[in-house]
C-alpha cells in the first residue's frame, strides 16, 4: 500500500472507488482483508474455510459498495458481512456433514502443512524457543478449532485488533455480559486444555 | 476466584479478572491483582494464549493480492440505462413520452404556420436576443430567421440596415454575438462561464530554472497536512505526488506560479483563475513534474 492511501481515510477512499478509480477498492482490501480472515476464522476455526470467506466478503463489497450509505462505519459493516457469510459456510459445512478442519498430522508437503509451518515458524527466536513456541502455537490452534463456537468467535474477535466488548457483541448479535462471560470461560477452557 | 483454588484469598472471579485483562473490569480490583501471585498466574497465562490466538489466526501475506485479482475479474456492473431499459414499464414509459414530445412538436409548427410572419416576428424578436446571451457558451450564434418588426412598446425593431435595435442602446449585429467561449477576456462572457470543479486528480508539469530549489519551494508551499511522497528520476526530474484539499491546490498553484516557476499544463487549476473554480474542500490527488528549463 502506497503511503498516500495508507494515509486516507475509508470514506475517502469508498468515494474514489464510486468516482470510477479501482485502487482504491485495492486499498480497502489490503487494508481490511486481513481482519476479513481473522474474524472468519474466529467463526469456523478452519484457515481453508477462512480464506474463502475472506474472498467472498470483498466480493461482495464490491458489488455493494456503490450503494454503500456511510450509515455505519467501513469497518462494522465488512464485519458484518464476514461474521454473516462466515456463519452461513459454518451452517453449510454442517449440513454436508463435512467440517473441514486443519489436522495437524498433516504433512508438511501439503498446502495446509506448508501454511501452518510457515505460520509457526519464528525466525526471531532462538532455535529452542521457537521450537517450544511452535508447539505451544499449534497446540492452541488445535484447542482453538476444538473450542465451542460460542467461545471460540468471541475470544478470536477479542484478539482482532484488541476488539471492545460492545463491538462484539453487536456483531454476534448478544448482550455486553453475555461476551465478558464467554471471553471468560474461553480463556478458561483454553487454560484448562493447554494445561497452563 | 470463584471457580478455582486461589478463591479462598478473596481473588476475583475469573470473569472479573477476564474483563479486569481486557480493561474492562473495576479499577479496585487493581491493588489485588498486583499483590496475588494465583491472580499473576492466570493473567500470565491469559496473555500467552491470546499472543498464541493472534498468531495463528493471521492472514497468510497473499492473501490480499488474490483476492484483489478475484475482484478484478468481476463483471463490471452494468450502466444504469442499461438496467432502467430492462425493465419493460418503463421501456413503454420511454415510448409514450417520446411520442408526446413528438406530437407537441408537430403541433407546435402546425400553430406556428398560422401565425403571420409580422407577428411571428414581432414575438420572437426580444426572445431570441435573450436567448442567445443565454445560451451563448454552448450554442453557436443566432440569426435572426426573419427581420423583427417594430415593436409597439417601443422595445426592439429592425435597423435600416436589419440590425437588431434595443431601446436605450447601441444597434447590435448579429455578427457581434459571439460565442462566450470564444473571448474569454469579453467581460459579459464571465457571468455565463461555466464553472469548473477540480478534478479528483490532476497533473502539473512545471518548468523551472533550479530544481532543487524549486522543489524546496513545492515541499514549503504545501499544506502542513498534506500526506505526499516525492521521487527523483534518473535524469534529475523531480515528481511529487501530494494529497490535499482543491482550496489549497489552487493556492499553491498561484504560490508557484509567483515564484518564478511556469506551468505548462492546461489542466485547471490554473495560476489566476481561482475565479474558474468552484472547490468543495475534497480531496485531491495532485501529480506534479519539475523539469528543467526556466522563464
Amino acid at each position: 500500500m502506497s503511503n498516500l492511501t495508507l494515509n486516507m481515510s475509508d470514506g475517502e477512499l469508498i468515494r474514489r472507488f464510486k468516482e470510477g478509480e479501482p485502487w482504491a477498492f485495492e486499498a480497502l482490501v489490503d487494508k481490511y482483508a486481513g481482519k476479513a480472515f481473522q474474524i472468519a476464522y474466529g467463526v469456523l476455526g478452519n484457515r481453508q474455510d477462512a480464506e474463502e470467506v475472506s474472498q467472498d466478503v470483498f466480493i461482495r463489497i464490491h458489488k455493494a459498495l456503490p450503494n454503500f450509505r456511510g450509515d455505519s462505519e467501513f469497518s462494522t459493516w465488512m464485519y458484518r458481512i464476514a461474521v454473516n457469510l462466515a456463519r452461513n459456510k459454518y451452517r453449510w459445512n454442517r449440513s454436508r456433514g463435512s467440517e473441514k478442519n486443519l489436522s495437524m498430522d498433516a504433512t508438511l508437503g501439503d498446502q495446509d502443512g506448508s501454511e501452518m509451518s510457515r505460520i509457526l515458524a519464528s525466525p526471531e527466536k532462538a532455535p529452542d524457543d521457537a521450537a517450544a513456541n511452535n508447539e505451544f502455537e499449534a497446540e492452541v490452534m488445535t484447542q482453538l478449532q476444538a473450542l465451542p463456537d460460542l467461545y471460540r468467535e468471541p475470544l478470536v474477535l477479542r484478539n482482532l485488533d484488541d476488539m471492545s466488548y460492545d463491538r462484539i457483541a453487536t456483531l454476534l448479535g448478544c448482550r455486553l455480559g453475555t461476551i465478558k462471560s464467554r471471553i471468560a470461560r474461553a480463556r478458561e477452557e483454553m487454560r484448562k486444555r493447554l494445561r497452563v | 476466584m470463584n471457580t478455582s483454588a486461589n478463591n479462598v484469598g478473596g481473588c476475583p472471579s475469573l470473569e472479573e479478572l477476564s474483563a479486569w485483562h481486557d480493561g474492562m473490569g473495576a479499577a479496585g480490583l487493581t491493588s489485588h491483582v498486583e499483590a496475588c501471585s494465583a491472580c499473576q498466574q492466570v493473567l500470565a497465562s491469559f496473555r500467552r494464549i491470546d499472543a498464541a490466538t493472534r498468531r495463528v489466526a493471521q492472514a497468510s501475506p497473499d492473501l490480499a493480492e488474490r483476492i484483489k485479482e478475484r475482484c478484478r475479474v468481476l463483471p463490471k456492473r452494468e450502466p444504469l440505462f442499461l438496467v432502467l431499459w430492462n425493465q419493460p414499464l418503463l421501456r413503454w414509459a420511454a415510448a409514450g413520452i417520446v411520442a408526446t414530445a413528438a406530437l407537441l412538436l408537430a403541433y407546435q409548427r402546425m400553430d406556428a404556420g398560422r401565425t403571420s410572419p409580422a407577428v411571428a416576428a414581432n414575438e420572437a424578436a426580444p426572445t431570441s436576443v435573450a436567448a442567445s446571451v443565454m445560451v451563448a457558451e454552448n450554442a453557436p450564434p443566432p440569426v435572426p430567421a426573419v427581420p423583427p418588426a417594430q415593436d409597439e412598446g417601443g422595445r426592439t425593431r429592425a435597423g435600416d440596415d436589419g440590425a437588431l435595435v434595443v431601446a436605450g442602446s447601441e444597434p447590435v449585429r448579429a455578427s457581434q454575438i459571439t460565442r462566450a467561449a470564444a473571448d474569454p477576456s469579453a467581460s459579459g462572457a464571465d457571468g455565463m462561464r461555466q464553472a469548473l470543479l477540480v478534478p479528483s486528480r490532476v497533473r502539473h508539469v512545471w518548468v523551472v530554472k533550479d530544481l532543487e530549489a524549486a522543489k524546496k519551494q513545492v515541499l514549503a508551499s504545501l499544506p502542513a497536512d498534506a500526506s505526499l511522497s516525492v521521487a527523483t528520476a534518473e535524469d534529475g526530474t523531480v515528481s511529487i505526488q501530494a494529497l490535499l484539499a482543491d482550496r489549497a491546490l489552487q493556492s499553491l498553484v498561484d504560490t508557484l506560479d509567483g515564484a518564478g516557476m511556469s506551468l505548462v499544463s492546461p489542466t485547471a487549476p490554473q495560476p489566476g483563475r481561482a475565479k474558474d473554480l468552484v472547490v468543495t474542500g475534497r480531496m485531491v490527488r495532485y501529480d506534479l513534474d519539475l523539469v528543467p528549463g526556466g522563464r
